[in-house]
């Protein structure tokens, strides 16, 4: 009998509490009229932008340094902690996480000022975003839970198509490549190997290109064989550039490359552009830029030579890497810029 | 001893006995919700779940499950939006200003929505800015506004949202939709028939707000120099074209313009799809275009396209996760 009347409690629970809510929204929420509070801000033709040019300092035990797209901005990990400083002000910022988290692994988007972050915590990894010119940080998905070693190794995202592919790898060598798209939704892409290199994202298309690391292959997702080319037989990915063009590196012997593949999904690889380098070079030396430029790194010299031209541009310190226009690096613990444009 | 474990076990029970109550409430809820929604007394509210059903191609079964085809034809159709034709002779007449400021207001429904509004005193330094790139991608709305050395613009018209076969919601903001009209010169239309009357966002050289069904042989007969199509428009010549019902797109991001009897141009974008903001239907935007005193006004492209740009940075909170979207074309301010 005690049961019976504490089911039908239940039961009026449910209805009062899903009759308020209801009511609520119907009456409240939804009202057609709802009254709008409006606040003036002022003038906002008045520009008060105020511009200092500071040095940037970066501490020697920083890790893991990347600048933002036009670096504005250089990110890097101190302990466990993520710093961002503006290069234009020097003001630096500690991005704040909940209790809990560790960063698993961060990465600038292309084109902003605003960093995807794998954020991990004990089991769970999930991606979130940080907005640094509005100081603005929101959850975007959780991926699952995963086995403690699990990390996320690489993010590639193209603002153009809102598409986002995550690699996620565990100690022994399985990879997987998960794909966030704009509403959120999530799903794991079939890839042909499970040892993924290096990837990255077509910017037109809902496309990314990723590196077979076992078998020296670069291979496009949602087709099933690899990307060849004629009298070659072990190739790695070099970069996208802005007009979707993938750059093939053409491993030789002794893993130099000699000579760069490249061109789109929309023509035969055979009828693909061959750009020879002239000399051996190791692929952490090839650099491609996002308008499709080439670049050979000397870092004895430390200069950046194009292919194409041959012209050389002299950089200060350690190269840190190259933004849209220029090239980051550090001299004697200062942040430099150097530009690739005028150069 | 005895007496211990017994109530230890008696505890136990009881926990078990929470839990499961917890459970059939839970129960009863999920099996008289959609019976409450669908068949109660709360019109709102069935009303949002099945407009936001019915507008996704892969949801409409959450709606089509409970009511027939009938019913739910007649709650899409209470949202009457009156087609209002503007006319020819009723548009507005824009004299000399040389005010060259620019008013901001931030808005806020309560819990509902918030949202920016830009006054601009001026029409005539209102234009349409495109995409460099037009057919292959967008430009960000605050791209567009530099590439025009504008101070401030708003996202303006649509496109097709897919980049790959089978690839949705992938759209890269360059395939546009229907007409781009941009200084007097067609930068993108695939609109055949002049005489074919399309929901139309215009300015003319007079600096007047064109808004409704419009041929490409009205634009021309009036002026016009810089166009978007995209609608449907909210207020025309003073009143509001939605009858009854919210509008019928659901609650969402949203952007719009509007123009005053004087003259001046009404920016409006609203956030939405987050916690702080969920969003406005295509009524609240009327009724804020009224308020603000809009003799004319048009919905523009909302959703993740819904951006606002001012003074150097976005104000508004685009609620793409990778940030602002690119766009086809925009609405800016010129300095």
């Amino acid at each position: 009998m005690k049961v019976f009347k504490n089911i039908i409690l239940c039961i009026v629970v449910s209805l009062t509490i899903q009759m308020a809510g209801f009511f609520y929204v119907n009456n409240y929420f939804l009202d057609l009229n709802a009254s709008i509070v409006s606040q003036k801000v002022g003038d906002s033709s008045v520009n008060n932008k105020t511009a200092s040019n500071n040095e940037t300092k970066v501490p020697s035990n920083a890790k893991s340094i990347n600048t933002s797209y036009d670096a504005s901005y250089i990110a890097y990990y101190l302990g466990d902690e993520l710093y961002i400083v503006n290069t234009k002000t020097g003001k630096n910022t500690n991005v704040s996480f909940s209790k809990g988290v560790k960063i698993s692994f961060y990465k600038w988007l292309p084109d902003r000022n605003r960093m995807l972050i794998a954020e991990k915590k004990t089991d769970t990894l999930s991606i979130s975003y940080y907005d640094i010119d509005k100081a603005q940080k929101d959850s975007i998905a959780d991926l699952g839970a995963f086995s403690p070693s699990v990390e996320v190794k690489d993010i590639e995202a193209s603002p153009l198509t809102n598409v986002i592919y995550i690699k996620v790898a565990n100690s022994v060598k399985s990879d997987a490549i998960y794909w966030v798209n704009i509403m959120k939704s999530k799903k794991i892409i079939p890839t042909e190997t499970s040892n993924i290199g290096k990837i990255e994202v077509i910017p037109h298309e809902d496309k990314m290109v990723y590196e077979d690391i076992t078998g020296n292959k670069v291979y496009v997702t949602g087709i099933r064989s690899a990307l060849s080319f004629f009298g070659s037989t072990k190739t790695c990915l070099l970069e996208t550039d802005n007009n979707d063009n993938i750059y093939i590196g053409n491993i030789d012997a002794n893993n130099n490359i000699d000579k760069i593949f490249f061109g789109t999904l929309k023509e035969n690889t055979s009828s693909w552009k061959i750009l020879q380098l002239g000399t051996l070079v190791s692929k952490e030396n090839i650099l491609v830029t996002a308008s499709g430029k080439v670049y050979i790194k000397d870092n004895l010299k430390s200069i950046l030579k194009e292919v194409k031209t041959g012209k050389e541009i002299a950089y200060r310190g350690i190269f840190l890497q190259a933004y849209s226009d220029g090239i980051a690096s550090l001299s004697n613990g200062m942040f430099v810029k150097t530009s690739l444009i005028r150069g | 001893m005895n007496l211990i474990n017994k109530s230890k076990i008696k505890k136990r029970h009881k926990f078990r006995n929470i839990i499961f109550y917890i459970i059939l409430i839970l129960l009863v809820t999920g099996v008289t919700a959609p019976l409450i929604i669908f068949y109660g007394p709360f019109n709102n509210v069935k009303k949002i779940i099945v407009d936001s059903a019915m507008t996704t191609l892969s949801h409409q079964w959450i709606a089509t499950m409970f009511l027939s085809d009938a019913e739910i034809q007649k709650i899409r159709d209470e949202d009457t939006i009156q087609m209002m034709q503007q006319g020819n002779d009723k548009l507005i007449h824009v004299g000399n200003i040389h005010n060259k400021s620019i008013e901001r207001y931030d808005i806020s429904s309560g819990i509902k929505f918030s949202g920016y509004i830009l006054v601009i005193q001026d029409p005539t330094r209102v234009k349409v800015g495109y995409s460099g790139k037009l057919g292959t991608e967008g430009e960000l709305t605050s791209q567009i506004a530099k590439d025009n050395g504008a101070i401030a613009a708003i996202n303006a018209g649509g496109f097709s949202d897919s980049s790959s076969v089978n690839s949705k919601w992938t759209g890269t903001g360059g395939l546009a939709e229907g007409l781009i009209m941009s200084n007097g010169v067609i930068k993108f239309s695939d609109i055949k028939d002049p005489n074919k009357k399309i929901d139309i966002t215009a300015i003319t050289n007079k600096g007047q707000l064109l808004v409704g069904p419009r041929s490409m042989n009205d634009l021309e007969k009036l002026g016009a120099t810089d166009a978007v199509s995209f609608g449907p428009a909210l207020v025309v010549n003073g009143q509001g074209t939605i009858k009854s019902g919210d509008g019928g797109w659901g609650i969402a991001p949203r952007t719009a313009i509007g123009q005053r009897n004087d003259g001046a141009i009404i920016l409006l974008v609203i956030d939405g799809r987050t916690t702080q903001s969920f969003g406005a239907s295509l009524k609240d935007v009327q009724n804020i275009m009224l308020q603000y005193g809009a003799y004319n006004a048009s919905n523009l492209d909302g959703g993740s396209s819904a951006t606002m740009y001012s003074n150097g940075s976005i104000i508004n909170n685009p609620c793409d996760p990778l940030g602002e979207r690119a766009v086809p074309s925009a609405f800016v301010v010129k300095a």
